[in-house]
């Protein structure tokens, strides 16, 4: 059963479509993974989703319910957890009053409120915080709250735009975990511009471009399916890397070429013809050629390949 | 309800409003009796350099009319500024956004905003009527108690609905700014019509803060009881701050955000 449905979902902005016939569903239980550039379209969905603003055509249903402006049941709204890419709270309460007011606002108790309040502010890393206004918060400290008000109301469908963008990498890492942890117990769309990010937490992955989506499947059948392969080539210094990845970006079968620690990471359209030109490239730029392999393609291949792919 | 009900008031304690609404209505009564009593004594200064203005004796009516004068100007003004953001202040935050996407009925929202926040006034626009009848005691004498509890009761009216437009206007936008700029306009236009076509004037919304000037009285104008039509500007004004609180959540109800 899919715990969120869009359908031909459509939305514009005066002449510009930020979101163009968007279909794509959600199996319950699964966290998806929703990737693209800036400007896809991913905050429009997620804004759609929670019925904060209306689409210009077609329809979305979270948990079999229509939602949007004025339509979403508060039936839906008590099944569901939003978290902004910026989330906004009132500056004048404290950390555990907003999250109790929360609470409140979802029908529970005060005692129980303020009890699964104490509880989310552990686990977002903010009980040493809990008494200061928020006025005073660092983003990275927002956006924790803001997941942990998301969470208040033990939401069946959670959705999160950029949940970890302001966090540090321990931050970061705890609020992936917790994210990881939530699988199976609700059903997570997740939008994120850190692609390992969604690599890690993410059971099924959407790739939208120009507010379409490119594909959408399983993590492990998008990566075994869509990407080739990965050529990784080490050089002497930076300075070779730099002469080796000029020459490369000349070639007509190059995706992408990004440089990372020590080499370069390169995508090709044609592996047979890079297989047989990277070592001779690397040669023309005299650079000393330390290691040549081809590496297992991470979520961020695939990406790059479908969206250069997309624009080819 | 609940819940929305208690925010409201942990904002009101939390934020400046507690202390400017009061202070200003309060301040305004203090003004009022004491420039009443101090203006001959400035007219008086202002003989020496030549100026015989002639001035009548002032009574407590005058105190307690000089109040209600502040209050239908500056009172107003800084009701409009204060309230310019009731709600296109939360759009702008997006903490509205954070509400709207639990279960929260936008009605509730905009219906405990205006309650508590109507009702704050209210009292504060009382405190400041309290202040100029204690000190117009103290400095000009006994004015008459009943005259003035009713223009305070008119005025009040008057000022819900002065309030309710500004809540109105703040949900159609979500730039308290614009908000306020719209809220002027009615704050001019009513008082005019009902200067221009007499029936407005007494029976149409500006009707009560004719009534409640007339019935307190002033210099050169004696004290008047509170008119039939002074009842039906009441009950319009009520009705025009009810109907424009569910126009407020009409334009919020499908407002995108």
């Amino acid at each position: 059963m899919n715990a969120i449905e869009l359908e031909r979902l459509t939305r514009d902005f005066g002449g510009v479509r930020a979101v163009d016939d968007l279909t794509l569903s959600v199996p319950e239980g699964e966290i998806y993974g929703f990737l693209g550039p800036n400007g896809a379209g991913k905050t429009t969905t997620l804004k759609m989703l929670a019925g904060l603003i209306s689409p210009t055509a077609g329809q979305a249903r979270v948990a079999g319910e229509a939602v949007g402006p004025g339509t979403s049941s508060m039936g839906v709204r008590r099944k569901v957890g939003f978290l902004a890419e910026e989330p906004s709270f009132y500056p004048w309460m404290n950390a555990e009053e907003s999250l109790v007011f929360v609470g409140r606002l979802f029908g529970l108790e005060s005692a129980d409120a303020k009890s699964r309040a104490q509880s989310l502010l552990g686990v977002v890393d903010l009980t040493d915080r809990r008494r200061d206004r928020i006025r005073g918060f660092s983003r990275g400290m927002r956006q924790r709250l803001g997941i942990a008000q998301a969470l208040m109301g033990r939401p069946a469908v959670l959705l999160l735009d950029e949940p970890a963008s302001a966090l540090d990498p321990i931050g970061r890492k705890e609020i992936l975990d917790l994210i990881a942890g939530l699988r199976g117990e609700a059903t997570i769309i997740m939008s994120s511009h850190v692609l390992d990010d969604v690599q890690r937490v993410s059971t099924w992955v959407g790739i939208l471009r120009k507010g379409r989506l490119l594909v959408e499947a399983p993590l492990d059948t998008l990566l075994q399916s869509h990407a080739r392969p990965v050529f990784r080539a080490e050089v002497a210094d930076h300075e070779e890397r730099t002469r080796l990845s000029a020459l490369l970006r000349q070639e007509p079968w190059l995706q992408e070429v990004v440089e990372e620690a020590g080499g370069l990471r390169v995508l090709a359209a044609d592996p047979l013809a890079a297989q047989l030109r990277i070592p001779a490239l690397v040669a023309e730029a005299g650079a000393h050629l330390v290691e040549f392999v081809t590496v297992t393609p991470t979520l961020e291949d695939v990406f790059l390949s479908l969206v250069h792919g997309a624009e080819a | 309800m609940r819940v929305l009900l208690g925010k409201e008031l942990l904002e009101l304690r939390r934020t400046f409003r507690v202390i400017v609404l009061p202070a200003l209505f309060v301040v305004f009564g203090l003004a009022a009796p004491a420039l009443i009593r101090a203006l001959p004594m400035i007219i008086k200064g202002s003989e020496a350099q030549g100026l015989d203005i002639p001035l009548p004796d002032f009574g407590p009516a005058d105190g307690i009319a000089q109040y209600l004068s502040f209050a239908r100007q500056l009172g107003l003004i800084a009701v409009i500024v204060l309230y310019m953001g009731i709600i296109a202040g939360e759009r702008k935050e997006g903490t509205l956004a954070m509400l709207f996407v639990k279960p929260v009925s936008r009605l509730s929202f905009v219906w405990t905003r205006w309650v508590v926040n109507g009702a704050y006034l209210g009292l504060s626009f009382l405190a400041g009527c309290g202040t100029a009848v204690l000190y117009t005691v103290l400095l000009l004498g006994r004015p008459d108690f009943s005259a003035a509890a009713a223009a305070a009761g008119l005025y009040l009216a008057y000022l819900l609905l002065a309030f309710s437009w500004t809540t109105f206007f703040s949900a159609l936008t979500k730039n308290p700014g614009i908000a306020a700029g719209l809220s002027i306009v009615p704050l001019f236009v009513v008082p005019v019509l009902g200067a221009l076509w007499k029936p407005l004037g007494e029976y149409g919304p500006y009707g009560a803060v004719a009534a409640g000037t007339a019935a307190v009285g002033a210099v050169g104008s004696p004290s008047v009881s509170v008119p039939l039509s002074a009842f039906f500007s009441v009950g319009l004004d009520l009705f025009l701050s009810a109907a424009l609180v569910f126009a407020a959540y009409w334009a919020l109800r499908r407002a995108e955000l």
